[in-house]
């Protein structure tokens, strides 16, 4: 295989890597949305009221987990944004294994330190 | 105004953000704050979180257009995540060094210098056929795409890919101090210091700014920074304004792309300044 042929195979995988990673982010966020509003009534509310600093949603894996399982439209909304985060990191790990198996050694140690700097920047926070 | 109102008007608002953000190379953040903290009176710690989102959202709506469209320089790009993810790190330890308020003053003067820069280099985008930088021959991060306006394929060689590392150093760690894509610092770093034309750089910009966001958009999730409400209108906006955006991308002409840039940074600039005089 040429080097341009496997570089437009590469650039498919990684494209579908995003694909896949915004769908389902998005379906997860709909899902979410109409499950909040459904649950919200037609009660004469403010917005305000929900976009306070002191308004509590789940963002922690254990309320996040209880959330999901009591069926609330905000566990899904935050289950979908966590996907999105993770879309891009995926995309790193994607290209790792892209340029390793086209034996392309200096662009899969670069993309593997580009790895390492972002899984260290969660844990150093 | 009622929650259903609220999440229908920002959605609206967020594909306007994701379109302009998508054609540019910016991450669509830049609009967003003002109009959460201006417009909804939302605290600017939610703000930000919100604004880091749609960061991420316009990178990965818009990427995958510009990647079958071979628009994108994904070596170059992944190649120069090196420096902004170093960069991202740093800039979160540095945060507790430097007043906020200095940095946004920082942050506008190095937008108006690449406005400048930019639009004293405008005629003479220099598209180079050879280069001797030897970073960029040994990983072959020279690239080419299809220009649909001008309706031939262009080729160009990278060069200057220190300068590149060092600007897009800078670029990662204001990208986590202030909660944005960056995309300003990153376009002209591409375009102007290693001699990629301006709508690859814009498509590489758009590629790399979704890393550089999710370096600290874990942090502002587990925070509690990112509210629901806020968020789902947004993302789903911000994808569709990307998606569309991205699909313009490459009937647009270079010149046109040039222009709506410069003028977006002068803006940014000027609400930096502000934010920072304040």
């Amino acid at each position: 295989m040429s080097s341009q042929q496997s570089m437009k195979k590469a650039e498919l995988i990684v494209s579908t890597v995003l694909q896949v990673g915004v769908i389902l982010s998005t379906l997860t966020i709909l899902a979410g949305t109409v499950l909040l509003f459904s649950n919200m009534g037609n009660g004469q509310s403010s917005y305000r009221r929900y976009v306070t600093v002191n308004y509590s949603f789940p963002h922690t894996i254990s309320t996040l987990k209880s959330a999901l399982l009591a069926g609330s439209g905000t566990g899904f909304i935050e289950i979908g944004v966590f996907l999105l985060i993770l879309t891009p990191i995926l995309r790193v790990a994607t290209s790792i294994l892209i340029f390793k198996r086209q034996k392309d050694t200096p662009m899969t140690l670069v993309t593997l330190f580009v790895l390492l700097v972002l899984i260290s920047s969660f844990v150093l926070k | 105004m009622s929650p259903l109102d609220f999440v229908v008007s920002l959605g609206i608002i967020s594909i306007a953000a994701g379109l302009l953000g998508s054609l540019v190379g910016l991450g669509g953040g830049i609009i967003i704050v003002p109009v959460l903290t201006l417009i909804y009176h939302i605290d600017i710690r939610l703000a930000i979180g919100a604004s880091i989102l749609s960061v991420i959202a316009t990178s990965s709506g818009a990427a995958v257009t510009y990647i079958r469209e071979h628009l994108t320089n994904l070596r170059a790009g992944m190649f120069l995540e090196i420096a902004t993810t170093t960069g991202a790190v740093t800039g979160a330890y540095i945060t507790t060094l430097i007043g906020s308020k200095s940095l946004f003053i920082l942050f506008a003067i190095v937008l108006i210098y690449s406005a400048f820069s930019m639009f004293h280099n405008r005629h003479k985008s220099v598209i180079l056929t050879d280069s001797k930088d030897r970073i960029a021959n040994y990983l072959n991060l020279h690239g080419s795409y299809y220009d649909q306006t001008e309706h031939q394929e262009i080729s160009y060689k990278v060069s200057g890919t220190k300068l590149g590392l060092g600007l897009m150093y800078i670029a990662g760690m204001i990208s986590a101090l202030l909660g944005v894509g960056s995309g300003a610092l990153k376009v002209p770093a591409m375009d102007i210091a290693m001699h990629i034309p301006i709508k690859a750089s814009a498509a590489t910009s758009d590629f790399m700014i979704g890393v550089t966001a999710a370096a600290s958009a874990g942090a502002y999730f587990a925070r509690g920074q990112i509210n629901p409400i806020i968020a789902a209108p947004i993302v789903i906006g911000v994808l569709i304004g990307a998606v569309i955006g991205s699909r313009l991308l490459s009937h647009v002409t270079s010149r046109y792309v040039q222009g709506l840039f410069i003028l977006v940074l002068i803006v940014v600039a000027i609400e930096m300044l502000q934010r920072g005089l304040s």
